[in-house]
């Protein structure tokens, strides 16, 4: 009763701190999404610094072939003498680009398709039918065919993976977008005259966000193996730049005798989209907990 | 079968169809001479000549598109560029290996899965709920190969209880083969039993907090009974729906844990195919993969009928 | 005398909120003989299910007992561990529930929801456990009962479920039965139908019922005995006669009042507009101290400040309230038979 009037009083007076402490809120009531983010962000301080604070990743150095860790060699050498602490750290780079390039990828064709899917009916049909083709595919398969036929580079690791990742990404704005479609408040809205763009963005966005920002995220974390696979079968990223992937392609046949040479990437690896995977399960937990449901 | 399994049957037709389109342009839209691109960089132009001949791919595109539906309709895959032999035999000669992994991993990822699962939603909030649980989202977040890696280099080369390679037939005996399978199966199972685990959680949860296990509470049944027979049962659909989803995650492990252990199968063929450039066996390999998904998926659609009474044929 | 069936002593029960344990039900005292059906009424959100499943000991997470005594038949049931406790749910206490669409699992026959009630509790074997669905189907008047045993509850009207959970709770023949509002998610015809199966089959085996409504029609077809509820606590408690025609609690009364009546008053007045309590029921979290209804209350005075008791007026006639009304309720203002 009283109470309303302050209220709105107050949020008049103060409208600049609301992104700010609102974020800042959200973040110690989900310390989960606090520590993930850290970690993530150390990694992406790392991918950034490496090149700049280690020795090159590629030099050779044949006296310190196979060398285990010690001081001088953190992480050891492998077969050619490179420092593996420079490769695994500098393997940061390769796997963070290509897993948020392919989570912006996905987002924008899986939105694209999703949307258009959900909004008309007699392209839907057309749209599922492909999404439906495409995951039928195995997507390891589906991007390793890819990859020879277009040649080995980063875009085309990015493009691959896309290709795979992008029909559950569509089927989920889909879903999103049927039940949003039949809600009042859009009804309401199309009845007052609202243009689709403006409807799209103050209505239907707002409202897939949650999903969409969740599948991003496991997104990232699935091209990250993804890519790594591909690399480790020779599929994916060039031999001459060191991603995690190729250091165990490389490190295979030295599993017995040196073993730190696929440890330290594999640890690494497995670490970040750990890392990724636990950011996105807390912010599904935290934006919407029905997404649970799904099992994802 | 009565109208909705039909009509379930019926729309696995376009994704038949959307596949076969996609392989056979696959290797038409590549940039370059496809022909080149298989006979590779140090052909002959007589070679390239051959090759291009064996494919058709001189002659107009719509007259390559109906020799390759009328192809398929027939089974036939065509001959493997490399070593001449037709596809669908070589497919025929490593099926076997491809198969038992894939049944070794599926057997184990349930066996682990449900129970484990099913103890985290029983106990949720709890140590076992959460440790369960940590270890699912690492089984998923790890690859296969690292895995792999990892029980290689503690259960083969440190102890020795397993090979570290290699794929004993069944012809061979069956004990021995599934020793031989243990290592890769536990790999490829590792990652297909996390998602399930995860799945069979949350479905649970969810069940449990319906009235009817309320209900049951009420008439003082055991937990075991309320818990397998009442809320398991009520639980499957989800879990069934992601054991045919996951399906698509198994069968690309797949090709990653033949290669890791070096096991004959079609997992390994297509990576040699694939680097050999050896397109026929590439896309017969597609084909068929695809279709295994295809079918599976529509075998765990059709079968939603025996765990929901609701769902009428 | 005899034993009461039920015996709740200054029962507690808090649930958990954003800032802490709240008490939903205060200080309840409850008692029911055998063959008695004790009907619990109040508004929404006053406790009335809470209690229930406290007494079955099925309190949902959030929510726990904070003390006071349950007794069933003499056993004290919070002494009792888990596996005891299921021993006694479905064989001597049952509870049937709001909502039959939800109530029933989905993916099981009917038949086999009654039968496996009754091999767990009894040694039976499957064909006489079956033989006793038919039995029971037959009771609760379930017509084609020897088909519908293989029906699932999706193929069932609500009344239809309702009379399978009835069914269900009756199976073992239990002591004492409780049912939450059984009837409210019902069409009022069937509801009809519901309340005379109950009263038979209630008068057959003699078990004991503790039936929570908040609609005083209901009372008035099948109470023996009354207990009024408001923010968690017994109001008043007596038997359903003098609840009607000698109701002491300004807030019984005032429930009786808005009673909606289509006949004229005394004196050929038409009743045009509804009766009504002033204010609103408290939220848990705020309930006043002392008499919960005081702000609500036109006789409250200073007083009303402590806490009332419950005070006997009549032998069996329990009134919390420091001034209980005495005049006798006007001639037209009865039962909404």
């Amino acid at each position: 009763m009283s109470m309303a009037g302050t209220m709105t009083d107050t949020a008049a007076v103060r409208p600049r701190h609301g992104v700010v402490s609102r974020i800042a809120s959200f973040l110690r009531k989900h310390p989960v999404i606090l520590i993930g983010g850290a970690v993530l962000l150390l990694f992406i301080v790392i991918a950034l610094l490496a090149p700049l604070l280690l020795p090159d990743p590629t030099r050779i150095n044949p006296v310190q072939r196979l060398r285990t860790p010690s001081l001088e060699n953190l992480f050891g050498t492998d077969q050619f003498g490179r420092s593996t602490l420079s490769r695994t750290l500098n393997g940061t780079r390769i796997s963070l680009t290509v897993g948020i390039l392919v989570a912006v990828v996905t987002t924008a064709v899986g939105l694209l398709f999703g949307l258009f899917a959900g909004f008309l009916r007699r392209i839907d049909n057309v749209i599922m039918r492909l999404m439906d083709g495409i995951m039928a595919i195995p997507g390891i398969l589906l991007a390793i065919a890819l990859m020879s036929l277009f040649g080995s580079s980063i875009q085309n690791v990015v493009v691959a993976i896309s290709i795979a990742e992008i029909p559950r990404m569509a089927r989920i704005v889909r879903s999103s977008v049927l039940v949003i479609r039949e809600q009042p408040y859009v009804e309401a809205a199309v009845t007052n005259g609202t243009k689709l763009p403006r409807l799209l963005w103050r209505h239907v966005l707002p409202n897939i966000a949650a999903p969409v920002i969740v599948q991003a995220t496991y997104v990232f974390a699935s091209a990250m193996i993804v890519e790594s696979v591909l690399s480790f079968l020779g599929a994916g990223t060039p031999p001459t730049i060191p991603s995690w992937g190729n250091m165990l392609a490389e490190g295979r046949q030295y599993l017995q005798r040196a073993p730190w040479t696929i440890a330290f990437p594999g640890a690494c690896l497995a670490l970040l989209v750990l890392t990724v995977n636990v950011l996105g399960d807390a912010l599904r937990d935290a934006l919407d907990p029905r997404l649970s449901r799904s099992g994802r | 079968m009565t109208g909705y399994a039909l009509r379930r049957v019926l729309s696995t037709v376009p994704v038949f169809i959307f596949v076969a389109l996609f392989v056979f342009f696959l290797l038409r839209i590549t940039p370059g001479d496809p022909a080149i691109m298989i006979a590779g960089d140090q052909a002959s132009s007589a070679q390239i000549e051959t090759i291009r001949e064996q494919l058709g791919l001189n002659r107009p595109l719509l007259d390559q598109l109906l020799a390759w539906a009328g192809q398929l309709l027939r089974g036939d895959l065509g001959r493997s560029v490399f070593s001449d032999i037709p596809v669908t035999r070589l497919i025929g000669q490593r099926l076997e290996p491809t198969a038992m992994l894939a049944l070794v991993a599926i057997v184990l990822a349930i066996a682990i899965a449900l129970p484990l699962g099913t103890l985290a939603a029983v106990r949720a909030g709890g140590l076992a709920d959460r440790v369960v649980m940590a270890f699912a989202v690492l089984g998923f977040s790890s690859p296969v190969f690292v895995i792999a890696f990892l029980l290689v280099y503690l259960f083969a080369l440190s102890l020795g209880w397993f090979p570290t390679q290699g794929y004993v037939p069944l012809s061979q005996g069956v004990l021995a083969c599934l020793h031989s399978l243990v290592l890769p199966g536990v790999a490829l199972a590792l990652l297909y039993a996390s998602l399930l685990a995860r799945v069979t959680r949350a479905s649970l949860l969810e069940v449990l907090s319906e009235d009817y296990i309320r209900t049951a509470n009420a008439k003082g049944l055991t937990p075991a009974r309320i818990t397998i027979r009442h809320a398991l049962s009520n639980a499957a659909v989800p879990i069934v729906t992601v054991i045919g989803i996951g399906m698509a995650a198994l069968l690309g492990g797949v090709v990653v844990t033949e290669t890791v252990f070096n096991i004959p199968g079609l997992g390994r063929l297509a990576t040699d195919a694939i680097q050999r450039r050896d397109y026929p066996v590439v896309q017969g390999l597609i084909l068929v993969f695809s279709s295994v998904y295809v079918v599976i998926n529509l075998l765990v659609d059709l079968s939603y009928v025996l765990f929901d009474p609701r769902v009428r044929y | 005398m005899q034993q009461p069936v039920l015996s709740v002593e200054q029962l507690n029960v808090s649930v958990q909120t954003a800032n802490g344990w709240c008490p939903i039900v205060r200080d309840l005292s409850i008692e029911v003989a055998a063959g008695e059906t004790l009907c619990l009424v109040g508004e929404s959100g006053c406790g009335k299910s809470l209690t229930a499943l406290a007494i079955m000991r099925l309190l949902p997470r959030g929510a726990r007992i904070d003390g006071g005594r349950i007794r069933l038949g003499g056993v004290d049931l919070a002494a009792l561990d888990e596996p005891a406790l299921r021993n006694v749910r479905g064989r001597d206490l049952a509870m049937i529930f709001q909502e039959p669409m939800t109530s029933l699992n989905p993916v099981m026959t009917i038949g086999e929801q009654i039968t496996e009630g009754v091999q767990r509790h009894e040694s039976v074997s499957s064909v006489a456990a079956r033989a006793r669905a038919l039995e029971l189907f037959n009771k609760v008047r379930i017509p084609d009962p020897q088909r519908r045993l293989a029906a699932y509850p999706h193929q069932l009207s609500g009344g239809m479920r309702q009379r399978v959970m009835i069914a269900m709770a009756l199976a073992c023949r239990p002591k004492l039965l409780l049912a939450d509002e059984p009837t409210t998610a019902l069409d009022v015809t069937i509801q009809a139908q519901i309340l005379e199966m109950m009263a038979e089959l209630r008068a057959e085996i003699g078990t004991a019922v503790v039936f929570i409504t908040h609609d005083l029609g209901v009372v008035a077809e099948i109470a023996d005995r009354v207990a009024v509820l408001y923010a968690g606590k017994i109001v008043e408690q007596t038997d359903v006669v003098s609840l009607f025609d000698n109701a002491r609690h300004p807030y019984t009364r005032g429930l009786m009042r808005s009673i909606p009546r289509l006949s004229r008053q005394a004196g050929g007045a038409v009743v045009d507009r509804l009766t009504e309590i002033k204010g609103t029921v408290p939220a848990p979290t705020a309930v006043p101290a002392g008499c919960a209804f005081s702000p609500r209350c036109a006789s409250a005075t200073e007083q009303c400040a402590a806490e009332p008791f419950a005070e006997p007026l009549a032998p069996s006639h329990l009134v919390a309230c420091w001034h209980p009304e005495t005049a006798a309720i006007a001639a037209n203002a009865g039962g909404a038979r």
